[in-house]
C-alpha cells in the first residue's frame, strides 16, 4: 500500500511470474501448488496400492496425474487456492482417471451411429458433441 | 457497503495478509507448517477411520473395544488439527487481488468450521479423560513390548510431506507477485 497525501490508494496490481509450456502461457505459483499437492496426496493416500501392485505402477499413476493436473492448471488458469484444491483432488481420483476417461471415451461410440459430416452445420453438430463429452 | 464487500475491498488492496506485514518469509513459514500438518492430520484421519471399519468384526465399535477407542481418540485429534489446518491454510493461500471474492467468502467460511475442528478436539478431550485411568493401568504392565525404533522407516513419508509443503509453500509465496 502506497500512502500518499494522507490516503491510503490501493496499489496491489500483483505481477505473478508467468512461464510458458509448449506455447500455452500459465502461471507458475498455481502450478506449483497444483502439481505438488498432487504429489503429497498420491505419496500419503496412494500407499496402499503400492504394497497391492508395486511401485511401478504408483510411479505410473503418479505420473499420469500430474500430467492431467499441469493440463488442468493450463486450461482453466485458476488462482493458487483453486489450484491446490484441483491438485488435491485429482491425486485422490488416482487411478479413477483411467475409468472416467473411459466412461468419455465410450460415450464417443455408444450414441447413436455417426451423421454424415459435408457441411458447415454438421461440423458444428459434430464439435459440439466433442466439446459435451 | 456490506461487510463482506469491505472485505473484498480489503483483500484486493493488499497482496497478503495485513497481519504479516508484508513479510513474505513469515507468510510462507506459516503456509508451510499450515499445509505440512493439515496433510500429516489428514493421513491420521484416513488410517484411524480405515483401521476402525477394517477392524470391527472383533474390535466392536459399539459398546466400543479399548482399541477403537485409542483409534476414535486419534481420529478426533487427527480431524481437529486437520480441520483447522485446512481453514487456515484457504485464507492465507486464497488472499489474492485477482480473486478477491473467493478470498472473502474463505475468511467467512473459516469462522464456520473452526468451531467444528474445536468440537473434535473437545470429543477427543472427552473420550481420554473417561478412558485414561484403566488405560494408564493397562499399559503400566510389565513386560511392555514397545520397541518403537524399528518403526523408523514409518517416518520417510511424513518427511517427505513435510519437504514437498515447503517447497510448495515458498514457491507459492515468492512466485505469485
Amino acid at each position: 500500500m502506497v500512502k500518499a497525501a494522507g490516503i491510503v490508494v490501493a496499489a496491489a496490481a500483483l505481477t505473478p511470474l508467468t512461464k510458458d509450456l509448449l506455447g500455452y502461457p500459465f502461471e507458475v505459483a498455481p502450478m506449483i501448488a497444483a502439481v505438488l499437492s498432487c504429489w503429497v496426496v498420491r505419496l500419503y493416500y496412494g500407499a496402499r496400492a503400492r504394497s497391492k501392485e508395486g511401485w511401478l505402477v504408483d510411479v505410473s499413476i503418479t505420473m499420469l496425474t500430474s500430467l492431467f493436473t499441469v493440463g488442468a492448471v493450463l486450461m482453466m488458469r485458476p488462482s493458487p487456492f483453486p489450484a491446490l484444491i484441483l491438485g488435491t483432488g485429482i491425486g485422490a481420483i488416482g487411478a479413477g482417471l483411467i475409468r472416467i476417461a473411459e466412461k468419455k471415451a465410450r460415450r464417443l461410440f455408444d450414441d447413436e451411429p455417426p451423421e454424415v459430416v459435408d457441411d458447415a452445420e454438421g461440423v458444428r453438430r459434430a464439435m459440439e458433441k466433442v466439446r459435451n463429452l | 457497503m456490506s461487510k463482506q464487500a469491505a472485505l473484498t475491498r480489503m483483500i484486493e488492496r493488499s497482496p497478503m495478509p495485513l497481519s504479516f506485514g508484508d513479510d513474505k518469509v513469515l507468510m510462507a513459514i506459516n503456509l508451510f507448517l499450515m499445509m505440512a500438518m493439515m496433510y500429516i492430520g489428514g493421513a491420521v484421519v484416513v488410517t484411524k477411520i480405515g483401521a476402525i471399519v477394517r477392524h470391527r468384526a472383533y474390535d466392536k465399535i459399539w459398546p466400543p473395544h479399548p482399541v477403537t477407542l485409542h483409534r476414535i481418540m486419534w481420529a478426533c485429534a487427527g480431524c481437529a488439527l486437520t480441520l483447522r489446518c485446512v481453514t487456515e491454510t484457504s485464507t492465507l493461500l486464497s488472499w489474492s487481488p485477482d480473486d478477491a471474492g473467493l478470498g472473502a467468502v474463505m475468511q467467512t467460511l473459516k469462522r464456520y468450521i473452526d468451531p467444528v475442528s474445536l468440537g473434535f478436539a473437545a470429543t477427543w478431550i472427552l473420550v481420554l479423560t473417561l478412558a485414561n485411568d484403566t488405560m494408564e493401568q493397562q499399559l503400566r504392565r510389565q513386560p511392555l513390548p514397545i520397541n518403537m525404533w524399528t518403526k523408523k522407516r514409518e517416518l520417510t513419508r511424513p518427511a517427505l510431506v513435510v519437504l514437498i509443503s515447503l517447497a510448495m509453500a515458498f514457491g507459492v509465496v515468492f512466485t505469485r507477485g
